[in-house]
Order: C-alpha cells, then sequence, then structure tokens
C-alpha cells in the first residue's frame, strides 16, 4: 500500500527507518502495536464506532512521552474532549492538540492547544498548524506523535481527489519521517471505491470496521498492512 | 538519493545557514535572495523549495503556487518565523506545502530531516507512488535510449489498437519519474503531460489490464480538464511490464463516448501490450550489443520498419534535448 518505508529500498534509505523507537501501543483495543512512522487508514461507517476509534488510538491512548493532535472539520476541542469520554478515552488534555475550522474552545477544554482554520478547503493552513503543533511539542521534548484526521470523508467533501491525495500524502510524508503515527478515518461507503483505494494507498495498513455479522450489534475491526488480527475481532466501542 | 532544493531568504546570514544544513545532508541547494529570482532558479530539475514567506518582493505562498503550476511533484516547505495564523492561506487551497517554523535550537536539523524524507519519496505528490517506483525508474533508463527507434513499430501497434478495438484513439507512453511522454498516437496528438494529468498514472498502481467505461464519472479526474479538451470519455490500458516485473507505461485505448470494456478487448490490448514489449526488450538488448562494440552499426541490420527511422530518430532526440524531460537523463 505505502511507498514510504525503506522495507525492500535498495537505495539505501535505511535512515528513514523507525531508528528503533518503540512502536505506538493501544489502550483496551485488540490492536497490536504499530511500528513508529506508519500511516494507517481506518475504513468504516461512524456508527460502529470507526471514529470512536480514531479518538481511542490517537488520544485515549497517549504514553507520557506522546503527544496526539486530531485534525477535523466538524468540531472543536470541547466536542472533541466529549467525542473522547463518550467512548471511552480519557485524554491527558495537555498532551492533546486540535487543529479545527470551528473555533469555539471553553473553558472545560482549556488545556487543549487548539488552532483554527478558515474553512474545510483550506489544507494548506491544516497542514502548517499541524506542523506547528509537532513543532510546539518538540519544544517541550515530546517527539513522539500521534495524527488523526476526522475525517477524510469530509475533506472529500470540500476538495477534489487530488487536493486531498496531496494533502494526505504531505501528512503521511511528515508522520513517516519524524516516527510520528498517522491514523486517517475514511467511511468507504460514502465514497467512489477508486478514490478509497487511492487514499489507501497513501498507508501503510489499513482497519477495516463493521457490525457484527450475528446480529449483536457488535463493532469487530480487522487490519491489514500493519500488525494486528487479521480477522474479525470484536473491540469495545466504549460506554455510549 | 540526493535532490536538488532551492533555498529562498531575503536574510543573507539565515539563507547561508539553511543552505549549508540542507548540503550537509546531502542535499544540492541553490540560494536565492527573492521570489523573482526564485521564479527564475525554478526548473524541472528542482525537486524542493523552501521559502521564507516574507520575500521582497511577494510571499512565499506565491512562489508555492507557481511551483504547484510548474514543477507540481515537487515538494514545498515554508521555513519562517512567521505563525500559521499570520499567514492568509485559504486562497492557495489545495496548493498544499509543509511548514517548519525558524526558531528553536532543533530547527534546520528538522527541516534538513523532513526536506531529505520528502524529497527521497516524493510525498507531495498528487497522486500515488506504485510500490516499486524506485527500482521501475532505474528500469526504466535502461530502455531510454531505444525508445526513439520503437516509433514506428509503436505507431503501427497504436493503429492496430484502434481497428481491432474500433476505438477512435490509441497511445503507447512511457511514464517517468514526473511525466508521461507518449511515443506513439493514432487519433490524437499526445506528446508529454505531467504525471497528475494522465489517467496512466492511476493505471499504473494497479496490475494487468485498467478500464474505465467513463472517465466523466471517475472522481479521481473531476478536475482534470484536459480529458474533456481531448474528448476522451472511456479508457482502457494494459501495462508494458519488463521481464523484471517493473512497468515502463500503458498501451491504451480511447473512446470518446462512455464503453463497457470486453474480456475480448482486454485481452487484445494485454497482447498488444506483450508485443510492445518485446518490441522494446529487443531493441534494448540489440543496444546493448551495441553498446559492447561501438563501431559496428548493427541497426542497418534489422528490419526497423520505415527508411526515414533513421532521420526521425534524429529529430526526436534533439527535440527532447529541449523538451522538460532533457535533464532528466
Amino acid at each position: 500500500m505505502s511507498s514510504q518505508q525503506p522495507v525492500g529500498r535498495p537505495d539505501g534509505a535505511d535512515a528513514e527507518d523507525d531508528g528503533g523507537m518503540d512502536p505506538y501501543r493501544f489502550d483496551g483495543l485488540p490492536l497490536d502495536p504499530i511500528p513508529a512512522g506508519r500511516n494507517v487508514l481506518v475504513a468504516g461507517p461512524p456508527h460502529v464506532g470507526a471514529r470512536g476509534l480514531v479518538l481511542r488510538m490517537v488520544a485515549g491512548s497517549l504514553a507520557d512521552d506522546e503527544g496526539g493532535v486530531l485534525i477535523t472539520t466538524d468540531a472543536d476541542g470541547t466536542s472533541i474532549l466529549e467525542d473522547c469520554r463518550r467512548w471511552g478515552a480519557s485524554p491527558r488534555t495537555d498532551g492533546l492538540g486540535v487543529v479545527d475550522c470551528v473555533g469555539a474552545t471553553t473553558d472545560g477544554a482549556r488545556d487543549i492547544r487548539t488552532t483554527t482554520v478558515s474553512g474545510p478547503d483550506d489544507l494548506t493552513g491544516m497542514g502548517m498548524r499541524y506542523s506547528k503543533l509537532c513543532a510546539d511539542f518538540d519544544a517541550e521534548g515530546v517527539t513522539r506523535i500521534r495524527m488523526g484526521v476526522a475525517s477524510v470523508s469530509t475533506l472529500l467533501s470540500f476538495g477534489d481527489v487530488q487536493r486531498t491525495s496531496r494533502f494526505i500524502h504531505t501528512l503521511a510524508g511528515r508522520n513517516a519521517s519524524i516516527g510520528g503515527l498517522g491514523v486517517f478515518l475514511l467511511d468507504p461507503d460514502t465514497q467512489d471505491e477508486r478514490t478509497v483505494r487511492t487514499i489507501a494507498h497513501f498507508c501503510d495498513g489499513r482497519i477495516q470496521i463493521r457490525e457484527a455479522e450475528d446480529g449483536s450489534g457488535d463493532s469487530e475491526l480487522r487490519v491489514r498492512g500493519v500488525p494486528g488480527p487479521r480477522e474479525w475481532t470484536t473491540f469495545d466501542v466504549g460506554s455510549t | 538519493m540526493s535532490g536538488t532544493v532551492l533555498c529562498v531568504d531575503p536574510d543573507e546570514k539565515a539563507r547561508a545557514a539553511t543552505a549549508s544544513a540542507l548540503e550537509d545532508a546531502g542535499l544540492t541547494v541553490t540560494a536565492c535572495p527573492d521570489l523573482a529570482a526564485a521564479v527564475d532558479a525554478l526548473t524541472d530539475g528542482v525537486d524542493c523549495v523552501v521559502s521564507e514567506f516574507e520575500l521582497p518582493d511577494g510571499s512565499g505562498l506565491d512562489l508555492l503556487a507557481t511551483v504547484r503550476e510548474r514543477v507540481p511533484d515537487a515538494s514545498f516547505v515554508l521555513f519562517t518565523d512567521a505563525e500559521p495564523d499570520d499567514i492568509d492561506s485559504s486562497p492557495l487551497g489545495g496548493a498544499v506545502g509543509e511548514y517548519v517554523p525558524k526558531g528553536g535550537p532543533r530547527a534546520r536539523a528538522q527541516l534538513a530531516d523532513l526536506v531529505q524524507h520528502s524529497v527521497t519519496f516524493r510525498t507531495q505528490t498528487a497522486y500515488p507512488l506504485p510500490d516499486d517506483e524506485h527500482d521501475r525508474l532505474a528500469v526504466l533508463e535502461a530502455y531510454r535510449p531505444v525508445l526513439a527507434e520503437a516509433e514506428a513499430s509503436f505507431d503501427r501497434l497504436t493503429t492496430l489498437v484502434s481497428d481491432l478495438l474500433d476505438v477512435p484513439m490509441a497511445a503507447i507512453g512511457i511514464i517517468d519519474e514526473h511525466e508521461q511522454e507518449f511515443v506513439a498516437c493514432y487519433g490524437v496528438d499526445f506528446d508529454v503531460f505531467p504525471r497528475e494529468d494522465t489517467v496512466c498514472t492511476y493505471a499504473l498502481l494497479e496490475p494487468g489490464v485498467t478500464t474505465i467505461t467513463d472517465l466523466s464519472e471517475d472522481p479521481r479526474f473531476a478536475s482534470n480538464e484536459g480529458l474533456a479538451v481531448h474528448d476522451l470519455r472511456a479508457y482502457a490500458s494494459a501495462d508494458l511490464l519488463t521481464p523484471e516485473g517493473c512497468v515502463l507505461g500503458t498501451i491504451c485505448a480511447y473512446d470518446s463516448v462512455p464503453r463497457e470494456w470486453t474480456d475480448e478487448d482486454r485481452e487484445h490490448l494485454r497482447q498488444f501490450a506483450a508485443e510492445a514489449m518485446e518490441v522494446l526488450e529487443l531493441r534494448r538488448q540489440l543496444y546493448d550489443c551495441r553498446g559492447d562494440d561501438a563501431d559496428t552499426d548493427r541497426l542497418d541490420a534489422v528490419p526497423a520498419g520505415g527508411t526515414s527511422d533513421r532521420d526521425r530518430d534524429t529529430s526526436r532526440s534533439d527535440a527532447s534535448d529541449e523538451g522538460p524531460n532533457g535533464g532528466a537523463g
């Protein structure tokens, strides 16, 4: 899927290796640790917990030496925090940054570093603010960054596939370069299958999400391209 | 892999320090003080542009817009003292670039890491790259010297594609690092296109034969005005696959109306692709032999498909020296 890992590259680009960095771990989720510098696509509809999974992977599993950044088009810092708690994630607010287009953060989220762009089509502005948050974390000695985009589907509704592609490619490139973790949320049901394949190409792996077929209402995930369960596995979508 | 970086900063000291940090990382640097000089220096060989935001005669974002127009695959990094909130990027929309704040003791080292990664993996292209892109480009170099020689054979093949598949347009294109160069066309006159503007760029990501019933309904090409200009509505292509398993390019059939491609169409294209690849492979082997014994002009011993081939070869290589591929080597 991806093109930014040194594996199998004969050009000696091993300098881009994860440099012995620890993998990223996930609290309370049936996911294996994912090596540093990888990007994954989380593909699933909202009602089965795809958004919740992204929030828990990025904000809900932060180690003390890690920072999390959520790039979102339809929520501000406060509602992100509420969402996190709803999905069973209790993030360290001082380790969390949000890039949004809403810009109305209130007291409940004052520890969160919030930065706002003019609109969901200002991809340049979103990218710059993500980079700035990375630099701010780095200045505090936090070099391990988990980044989530929630969601790529919304970005696609404001811009065409090529513009969105360049944005995703650039973000994924930064994550690979700094040994971060990138998580991109996409609802495949709302997109042409060719668009989904194109976006998936920028990621190393894919986590697919569906509602269990046994009628239990459980959510299930399976993983391709990065370590993780290959068979459909139930996961807890939190206390909704 | 080394890369060529354009470094733009009005402050002489800062410019020198940035250039030096990039050079220490193994990159080749051209330094410019302002927008005008940077635009002048912006050639096809530039892999990345690193720019301050405030320039004496414009802004770094003006430069970004020009980069996306002229060298769309190149990476762009704003390396600046300006805060994101002081940079109005909204008019640019999708002309995405990177941003690294200049302050901080490790800023230049971080910049160099980011630029090097970005240049090595070409992380700002608007399209995905095949997994084996690096090997693919290396293999392509071995065939480049014989592309012009294959032109007459390829012209005949595209004519046959048009006849057999009953399509008004057919072409054979080679996809290099940043561009698709059409070696032969029937019914159209394609020359060279940026990769981000061609359908084959996406066909390259999928093995075997790619078919698209209606390009106007494919979201990947929603903003591609060139397709309508050339009256392209339906697309089918088969990979030109080397013995190593690398794809050099495609043989394509285009229709001006939507079309359901049949299994027979696919099979025909697959066979034409095999034929085209065999022509290239034989010519490459012949070229290698010629290289071993440069004084012997063995080309004369090979049926080349037309007496004018020699003249055509000459004019083609002259033209490509001036073209966008001239420096790609």
